[in-house]
């Protein structure tokens, strides 16, 4: 990938948090409106970006979807409740603990390492123990 | 300007997640999914082997057609399925064809992304006034967990839980919400579905806690 390109993921990946940041993903309380239906308004943001997504995917030729097969398979239901849980008591999904550091949230930095020590955890788990299929073959 | 300070209306954050994922489609050349950004980034190794294995394939197809035939038949010998070729007859065996590969995102892209989503909240933050380096999630934060070690312990649980579980589940947010359910995908929908059920169920049992 060319440094021109790298550049422009970055470009993509600021707009991408400077979004989070203005809508308000990155702050607990939001969050919590949102999970506790106080406020609709993060929830309309979501449901409003998949119906955009989805209506503008239908536009693309077929072959620049990327359509990654994304399986039903054994860790799905219980790997999400665990997300779940997490977010909620966190406030942030992966994304958002990158976004509330960003903000000078240093709580965030609590939150980021278990992120990556939950990920880390989970590959070694899952090649010892867990070996379902996910539909990858092993290629994360 | 009330755009840069004040909360975007949904219809303005629904309008920039979807450029974004469009943005990311057209650059990066790949659904946008930050779980599996993380999992490429700490397993650098892994996709740095990947992304050689994908140099050393040849762009020409026909000759890795006729290799995968071949190592199939040996394989399973008559017991290949191939297409319209007489079931047990290996000698009439066609392949059922082959895409060009498809050139995945360097870690690079995926570290990039990673650490200009904060830089992106910096921005906003500084362009909002609302930037401080602060110990603090909020005053709602406090009132479930307080500010001691206690809320410390929980943030770490429940990031272990986030990654843990976004690994899990082969996605986040992103990934499942916003790229997985805009193309109807099962596991994107269901997973969805539940992730958010749960923070709905946990946030309400956090808000009993507080009281």
């Amino acid at each position: 990938m060319s440094t021109a390109r790298i550049f422009a993921v970055g470009l993509v990946g600021t707009l991408f948090g400077f979004a989070l940041s203005r809508i308000g993903f990155s702050d607990w309380g939001e969050v919590h409106r949102m999970f506790t239906f106080a406020d609709l308004r993060l929830t309309l943001t979501f449901g409003g970006a998949v119906v955009l997504i989805a209506l503008g995917l239908l536009a693309l030729p077929s072959r620049r979807r990327r359509m990654t097969r994304r399986v039903l398979h054994r860790g799905v239901v219980p790997g999400a409740a665990l997300f779940g849980a997490g977010w909620a008591i966190t406030g942030a999904c992966p994304s958002i603990a990158l976004v509330q550091v960003g903000e000078g949230m240093l709580l965030g930095l609590l939150t980021l390492a278990g992120v990556i020590v939950g990920t880390a955890l989970y590959r070694v788990v899952h090649r010892r123990f867990l070996r379902f299929d996910d539909g990858t073959c092993g290629d994360w | 300007m009330p755009l840069l300070t004040e909360p975007w209306p949904w219809w303005l954050g629904a309008l920039a997640l979807s450029l974004v994922s469009f943005c990311f489609l057209a650059v990066a050349r790949a659904g946008l999914g930050v779980s599996g950004s993380f999992m490429r980034v700490l397993f650098f190794g892994d996709a740095r082997r990947a992304e050689e294995a994908e140099r050393a394939m040849p762009d020409d197809t026909a000759a890795l057609e006729a290799a995968l035939l071949a190592a199939t038949l040996e394989e399973f010998g008559d017991l290949a399925a191939t297409g319209d070729s007489a079931p047990g007859d290996p000698a009439s065996a066609k392949s059922p064809g082959l895409r060009a590969p498809h050139r995945r995102a360097p870690v690079s892209a995926h570290f990039v992304f990673l650490g200009s989503m904060m830089l992106g909240g910096l921005i906003a933050s500084l362009v909002a006034g609302s930037f401080e380096l602060r110990w603090s999630l909020g005053v709602e934060f406090e009132a479930v967990f307080g500010d001691g070690l206690a809320s410390y312990a929980a943030l770490v649980v429940g990031g272990v839980f986030v990654g843990f579980g976004t690994a899990m589940a082969g996605g986040c947010t992103s990934g499942h919400g916003l790229t997985g359910c805009s193309r109807a995908q099962g596991g994107s929908l269901a997973a969805t579905s539940v992730f958010f059920g749960v923070g709905v169920l946990v946030s309400l049992l956090l808000q009993v806690v507080a009281a």
